[in-house]
């Protein structure tokens, strides 16, 4: 533990936390979770729970974008897919493509060029991310240090059996519980009779 | 898409019942819905969500609530610019992805902006907003802010030996591995008799 703390205090993605910029960065990424998400408590959460998407060279070439945050758009478009169609769908909306008016809205508030992006690993047993009948989930963290500004962007997928799943077993608990408050009636109602016998 | 509206993220201290070491930690709710519950639910939620709202302004309106020895870290605070270029689409875009149905999942979806600026002295003065600050969020929020201090880092400092620099945080290092009911992190690396003395008196009592 002593042997790690200099290593640990050195090396995170959010920069060494020697560095009060670092820590700060930190912060707000906490802070963000625990605000995003206020039935959970992720003060506990250290600089290695979180990665930053680097900056290296994407297989994809566009021109103009960064190749961090392309990377980021073709993982979260990729699972957006089936969202998209959604949208396409839906009435109002679907004029552009999902993707195309999500990054737009995106960019206008955060100026993407100018971003660090995080991510939250989920791997904790008790996350937000990792309860019954998630598919597939992401997290990122756009942060603007020019504009002070973090945006935060989640989706999770949840299996509609899940969720039927849930609502069996919660009902199944009631019909339990009902079933466990007549028995310890009828409980009670036996040892009566056996004494009066 | 809450953008940059109301939100302070002054409100997100650390709750008292933290459990465990880099792991969130959750409320206990029986019923996994409510654990999932919409925010702005019931009176209980509503004044939490006002709490939240008014929390920085609370903030920076009472100084004499602020600890001694606090340093010059300012909150967070929503940011009073002018709104996004395109509040409606985003309001739209976080309507729609809050809950897609596709098939056989559902997609949930947040997308929200904060921000981290905090305003100047002359807004902060601004007493508009009525709030007491809590004494406990005050310290929350400082010992987030506050540096991690490796002791052996600080305990360099009086030697004016290189060498002997490299001495003290093994020394230090080892008496914290060898006694781990004793703090030594005020033990001065020119002050040989406390630190030598501290083991010895643990001895004599085991």
């Amino acid at each position: 533990m002593m042997a790690e703390s200099p290593g640990a205090l050195s090396v995170s993605p959010v920069g060494p936390l020697t560095d009060a910029g670092s820590r700060k960065t930190l912060i707000y990424l906490i802070l963000t979770l625990n605000h995003m998400y206020p039935d959970y408590d992720f003060s506990a959460l250290r600089g290695h729970h979180f990665t930053k998407e680097n900056a290296v060279p994407a297989s994809a070439n566009f021109a103009g974008a960064l190749p961090h945050i392309v990377r980021v758009k073709n993982d979260v478009d990729g699972l957006l897919l089936e969202s998209g169609k959604a949208y396409e769908a839906t009435v109002g909306a679907g004029a552009e493509p999902l993707s195309s008016e999500l990054w737009r809205a995106i960019d206008a508030v955060i100026n993407l060029v100018d971003c660090d992006v995080y991510t939250y690993k989920a791997v904790a047993e008790g996350d937000p991310f990792c309860d019954d009948g998630n598919l597939w989930s992401f997290n990122y963290f756009f942060y603007n240090r020019k504009l002070k500004r973090i945006l935060y962007f989640s989706c999770r997928a949840v299996s509609k059996t899940a969720d039927e799943e849930s609502d069996f077993e919660e009902e199944f608990d009631a019909d339990a519980d009902a079933r466990a408050m007549d028995d310890s009636f009828l409980a009670d109602g036996m040892e009566m009779d056996d004494e009066m016998y | 898409m809450k953008f940059l509206e109301d939100v302070s993220l002054s409100a997100c201290v650390p709750r008292p019942e933290t459990r465990g070491r880099g792991v969130p930690t959750r409320a206990k709710t029986r019923n996994p819905r409510d654990r999932a519950r919409p925010r702005s639910t019931g009176p209980a939620a509503a004044r939490e969500n006002a709490r939240a709202r008014t929390f920085f302004h609370s903030f920076a309106g009472s100084k004499k609530m602020r600890p001694k020895g606090h340093r010059e870290s300012r909150p967070f605070a929503p940011a009073r610019s002018a709104d996004p270029p395109s509040p409606r689409l985003a309001r739209r875009l976080n309507a729609f992805l809050s809950a897609v149905n596709v098939g056989d999942y559902v997609v949930h979806g947040q997308l929200e902006a904060y921000s981290c600026a905090s305003l100047s002295p002359r807004r902060s003065s601004d007493a508009s907003t009525p709030g007491k600050t809590r004494r406990s969020d005050w310290d929350a929020r400082d010992s987030l802010f506050r540096a991690p201090r490796p002791t052996f880092f600080l305990l360099v400092a009086p030697f004016a030996n290189a060498a002997r620099a490299d001495v003290a945080p093994l020394l230090v290092a080892a008496l914290y591995w060898l006694s781990f009911a004793h703090n030594f992190s005020r033990a001065q690396a020119n002050s040989r008799a406390s630190i030598r003395n501290c083991p010895s008196r643990s001895i004599r009592r085991w």
